[in-house]
């Protein structure tokens, strides 16, 4: 018995006009996560496909109430709402799931669809935890003398893979297949994490990759989404006291 | 690539886990022990994992890797998504629920891992650095949160979502990770979430097929 086999073949490939698509975001987050919460990969991606989406702005209310634990079970965003189908979960899972069924930043080789998926579990479990660990570092440590002496070890450890990466993409333009790729939407979102360090910087082909993926109108239009939103709303909305803020008024 | 007919993927030649089936070629054997398919096991050594031989079949260095024919892949998640979605048992047959199976294999990697991965990392390497008493309470913090949220949602169900699939396989491979650390004692519907886990045949199987490759590669040495 071999993997021979296709699979994740879907028969209705095309959706319905009427089907409805929300994705759920954040009314308001910190100036630092503005254009970095995750829905914002999910936004690229149907924007990528074409698909009409909508947007439904949460707070910490909704996010605890039983009602959205059901749809994600750690109550956090984004979340996946299509007519007819359950809530989806998790960027990751949701962009691979709409690269298959649109057939969008999907290659049609089985090989490649492989080292697409490779890549977008790389991305999110390999990558992403190790430019985590400096913003968390960075915005969640309080006491400034343990920041300064454990920020060089996060940032050691996320160069070092880094530079793992850096040998594995070479002069490739993209990961898998020659085209952009869902691989190429996880990957270079992952890499704009901890992007006030300027991890990259060391690394001019990465660098150029994240610029190559970031210049995509479907990237703009997401982020660009995003803060509009964001701009929108204040810490109010979610039920936090501003003056908690007061010092981090966005640049 | 392999000349074998079989699939063929890499463990480490000498686990640092002694064999306790906690390196991640364990939930890429247990996958494979649930759809019944064969494979063949070639161990990498902690030197050969940095040569270029190697980082052609994994960017990171790092095992497991899957190679079948002409596939080669990296990332156990990966290769375990690849394995269900090629054989029925692991994933639900409708297409929606299948979704949801592998929602669920991506909060395991993404959403609960990394907490778990830097409780080992602060644990193990950060021991008698200055910050290793309140980082590991942030981490520890961290790590409760995800278990109390999958604690209620589990609550008095055998698995996460109707059946065992490989999301359940992939969060219960993770959670093993936290074994002797006492947080999972903390939530008992998790524990026996666990053991029920463990007690399937396959994962018998895979467990003692990874402690028998162990005891192979050290008694070869010696």
């Amino acid at each position: 018995m071999g993997f021979t086999r296709t699979a994740f073949v879907h028969e209705d490939r095309q959706m319905s006009e009427h089907s409805m698509i929300t994705v759920t975001a954040f009314k308001w987050v910190p100036p630092f996560a503005a254009g970095q919460v995750r829905d914002h990969r999910v936004r690229w991606m149907l924007n990528e496909i074409g698909w009409d989406y909508e947007i439904d702005l949460i707070d910490p209310t909704v996010q605890a109430s039983g009602a959205y634990l059901a749809e994600q079970p750690f109550g956090q965003v984004p979340v996946l709402r299509e007519t007819g189908r359950p809530a989806l979960f998790e960027s990751g899972a949701i962009v691979l799931d709409l690269a298959e069924r649109s057939g969008k930043l999907w290659p049609a080789d089985r090989d490649a669809q492989a080292q697409v998926r490779s890549w977008v579990v790389a991305a999110l479990n390999s990558v992403e935890p190790y430019l985590s660990n400096v913003a968390e570092v960075d915005f969640f440590t309080s006491d400034e003398t343990l920041k300064n002496l454990r920020r060089p070890v996060a940032m050691a450890a996320a160069t070092q893979r880094l530079g793992k990466l850096s040998t594995a993409l070479g002069d490739r333009i993209y990961l898998a297949g020659g085209e952009f790729t869902a691989a190429d939407l996880m990957l270079a979102s992952v890499l704009r994490v901890a992007e006030h360090a300027d991890l990259l910087a060391e690394y001019p082909n990465l660098s150029a990759y994240r610029g190559r993926c970031l210049e995509r109108p479907a990237f703009r239009k997401a982020v660009a989404d995003q803060r509009r939103d964001i701009d929108a709303h204040g810490p109010e909305d979610m039920g936090w006291d501003p003056a908690m803020f007061a010092g981090s008024a966005a640049s | 690539m392999s000349s074998s007919p079989l699939p063929t993927i890499t463990a480490f030649e000498r686990s640092p886990d002694g064999g306790s089936g906690l390196a991640r070629d364990m939930r890429v054997r247990w996958a494979l022990e649930e759809v019944g398919l064969p494979y063949h096991v070639r161990p990498v050594s902690f030197a050969a994992m940095k040569e270029p031989a190697h980082r052609a079949l994994h960017p990171f260095g790092q095992i497991p890797t899957f190679e079948d024919g002409q596939l080669t892949l990296f990332e156990s998640g990966a290769i375990v998504l690849h394995i269900a979605g090629c054989h029925a048992c692991l994933l639900p047959a409708d297409a929606n629920a299948r979704a949801r199976a592998i929602s669920w294999m991506f909060a395991a990697l993404s959403t609960v891992e990394p907490a778990i991965v830097d409780r080992e990392v602060v644990m193990y390497l950060e021991r008698h650095e200055p910050w290793f008493a309140p980082r590991l309470r942030a981490v520890e913090h961290r790590i409760r949160g995800k278990l109390n949220d999958l604690s209620l949602r589990l609550g008095d169900e055998d698995w996460l979502d109707g059946d065992f699939n490989a999301g359940d396989l992939m969060t219960v491979d993770v959670l093993r990770r936290l074994g002797g650390s006492g947080l999972l004692e903390e939530y008992p519907n998790l524990l026996a979430y666990v053991d029920r886990a463990e007690a399937r045949p396959a994962f018998r199987r895979a467990f003692e097929a990874q402690r028998a490759f162990f005891n192979a590669q050290v008694a070869a040495s010696e």
